[in-house]
């Protein structure tokens, strides 16, 4: 897998309709490979066939209740799971993530937070996968994050050292969102980051000072101000 | 328990001060009745002096000069001396049936009780015997001899009996009254019980029975009119649990097919823009289903908090990055500022539900104001409290919204206003304070008082 829309995911739901609209939105966000099921013996049958990278149950089913499939697949696979249901109580929601999915969503949901969610999932889970041939477009500038090397416009190779690289892993993990200080701080140093958050703004400068063409005005690692940082989009 | 010593040490003192009452009325009585019907004995000369005042003259028997005979036998009935043959040798009113000689045993007898139902009473004198007597029936007269020893002993014995009387008193009276502590004391556990939401059924023997019996019926009332409400709760919980249940899959199916039209560039704008109406309203229909089953929880208890501890500023920060990256931010400028003693503040939170309050505020300050907005987001700390303000620069709560959220009174005509009561039960529910006002010089604010529970130093 090269990029997480090369991951292949299996989307599980008695509601025709539903499937159809959400196979259709994961496909325009990119994802290639989107294979579907409406009941739990569908659904381990397209298990066993697409070996998917991230599963999205629906709980309610006609032959058996998501749940249980989850019980089954993850027997198999260690691949994402989200819980798509109309089941709201707590109890559902700490059941389902306490079997160990990573990820459950209500109905009714906006489609851009499940292709979010999705997003995110996929992120975190291949991580190490993905870094391998992880590189950041910053306009004129790439940055290999594996190599930790920043190549310029003028041809120029710069090395970022190894908080660099981590605080730009971390806003590239979730680039066009803010990342808060606190995400920043704790990627960086640990859940136990306290007395570190005034030498975040030191590190942000020198990074600047790497992939910004104008550092005094940045355009890429936005600082939002009183919450966080954004590293921006590819144009 | 304080009350129950408190009540014994009254009983005892008030027991205590009835017996010395009933001491101090009895003698009040013995006083009265000596001062009241002693003074017809205090008029009488004493018989002592009276037969000392009667000496030998010339004539015989003569009572002293200085007084009249009437004078010195005021009181008496009638007087005589007799000599030591028992023969009359002086008298004074005396009856004809009692002029006559006497013997021995006749004094000796009326010298003890009566002489023919006189009261009389003698003295020895040089002459021989004096006798006077009282009006019949105006005295009592009984001879009256004991045992020297035992009266000794009772004499001796008086004051510690009479101590010994008080202390057993004083022990029974303090038996008495613990025992009937101890029984109301079990009664008053019981209405605790009864009062923190539990069912008793206490003995009804003894002497309270009759008020457990009727805090057992009590109880037993509350028990059935609880089942009653949980009863009601759980069927209303349920019904909008159920509803909201069977609504959610088709309101994604809406949400998502409008999205869809929404964003296909195929379609006329005409019809693009009605798709966006379509689902900015699906979104206000899923944020009411979200707030009516949170809502509908915490009114009745369903919604259990977990809480713990939760550093405010990095929760700040989180749900202004959230909200900065939603689609609502599109049409807002957010501002957050937390002071430093804030920042690290730790709150003992339910943080999803916390979050929750703070992004229906948020949502509204961008859903209800049609244009650009300046949402301000700032905490500070103040003693053992965090104070979070949500202020935005927009059109503000219409004022009978107003009304109704800062004094609980909704109108006939009051706009719904579910997510800022969400805002208020989840606040409430974290043992805080949440008050709505309009922002200087315009717009919304909304102030969220939270108690902190750790000292930031600590950390």
């Amino acid at each position: 897998m090269t990029t997480i829309y090369d991951a292949a995911i299996l989307l599980v739901d008695d509601n025709p309709d539903l499937l159809t609209l959400v196979t259709d939105n994961l496909r325009t966000a990119g994802y290639k490979s989107v294979c579907t099921a409406a009941d739990c013996a569908a659904a381990r049958a397209a298990f066993a066939a697409h070996r998917p990278d991230l599963m999205i149950l629906d709980i309610n089913l006609p032959d058996g209740d998501g749940f249980g499939l989850f019980r089954t697949l993850r027997t198999e696979s260690d691949a994402p799971a989200l819980f798509l249901s109309a089941r709201d109580a707590d109890a559902d929601r700490l059941f389902g993530l306490g079997l160990g999915a990573d990820d459950y969503l209500t109905k009714p949901f906006l489609m851009q937070e499940l292709l979010l969610r999705v997003q995110h999932l996929l992120q975190r889970a291949y991580r190490t996968e993905l870094r391998r041939s992880r590189v950041l477009t910053l306009g004129d500038c790439t940055v290999n994050l594996q190599d930790a090397a920043v190549r310029r416009a003028d041809g120029t190779t710069l090395a970022l050292t190894a908080t660099e690289r981590a605080l730009l892993q971390r806003l590239a993990d979730d680039r066009g969102h803010i990342v808060t200080y606190d995400a920043v701080c704790e990627a960086v140093w640990g859940a136990d980051y306290y007395g570190y958050e005034n030498s975040l703004n030191v590190h942000i400068r020198h990074l600047r000072e790497k992939i910004e063409p104008d550092p005094g005005h940045p355009q890429w690692l936005l600082t939002v101000r009183g919450i966080g940082y954004r590293l921006t989009g590819e144009v | 328990m304080k009350t129950f010593t408190r009540m014994i040490g009254r009983y005892v003192l008030a027991t205590a001060a009835v017996v010395l009452l009933v001491v101090g009325l009895l003698l009040g009585a013995v006083v009265y009745l000596g001062l009241h019907y002693g003074a017809a004995t205090d008029s009488r000369v004493r018989i002592g002096t009276l037969a000392e005042a009667l000496t030998p003259t010339a004539d015989g028997l003569q009572l002293d000069p200085a007084r009249t005979p009437a004078d010195w036998l005021q009181g008496y009935a009638w007087a005589m001396a007799l000599d030591d043959d028992g023969s009359v040798i002086w008298q004074h009113d005396l009856p004809q049936n009692l002029n006559k000689h006497y013997t021995a045993s006749e004094i000796a007898s009326f010298s003890r009780w009566y002489l023919d139902d006189w009261p009389v009473f003698c003295w020895t004198a040089d002459y021989g015997l004096f006798v006077a007597a009282v009006p019949r029936g105006s005295v009592w007269k009984y001879n009256i001899y004991n045992n020297e020893q035992l009266m000794n002993a009772m004499a001796a014995g008086m004051l510690p009996a009479l101590a010994l009387l008080l202390g057993v008193a004083a022990a029974c009276c303090l038996l008495f009254s613990w025992r009937g502590a101890r029984r109301l004391q079990t009664i008053a556990a019981g209405l605790e019980t009864v009062a923190d939401g539990g069912t008793i059924r206490l003995s009804t023997d003894g002497f309270a029975g009759e008020l457990a019996d009727t805090v057992n019926r009590t109880s037993e009332q509350l028990r059935r009119r609880n089942e009653i409400i949980a009863r009601r709760d759980d069927a209303r919980t349920s019904w909008i649990a159920g509803v909201s249940h069977d609504v959610r899959t088709p309101l994604a199916l809406i949400l998502g097919w409008a999205e869809q039209l929404e964003q296909d560039t195929a379609l006329p704008a005409a019809a693009r823009q009605k798709a966006c109406g379509i689902r900015t309203q699906s979104e206000k229909l899923r944020a009411l289903i979200e707030d009516l089953n949170l809502t509908s929880k915490l009114q009745y208890g369903a919604q259990p908090l977990r809480c713990q501890p939760t550093q405010a500023g990095p929760l700040l920060r989180r749900l202004a990055a959230e909200f900065c990256d939603s689609p609502l931010a599109a049409r807002c400028t957010v501002a957050l500022e937390i002071a430093p003693d804030a920042d690290k503040a730790i709150l003992d939170a339910d943080a999803a539900l916390l979050a929750r309050a703070v992004e229906n505020l948020l949502h509204n300050a961008a859903c209800h104001n049609p244009g650009p907005v300046q949402v301000q987001l700032s905490a500070v700390r103040t003693g053992k409290t965090l104070r979070i303000t949500i202020a935005d620069d927009g059109a503000g709560y219409p004022p009978a919204v107003l009304h109704a959220l800062q004094t609980g009174e909704a109108g006939e005509n009051t706009p719904h206003i579910l997510g800022l009561h969400v805002v208020e039960q989840i606040i409430r529910a974290h043992g805080g304070t949440v008050a709505f006002a309009r922002n200087a010089p315009r717009g919304a604010k909304a102030v969220l008082v939270l108690p902190v529970t750790e000292d930031p130093a600590a950390r």
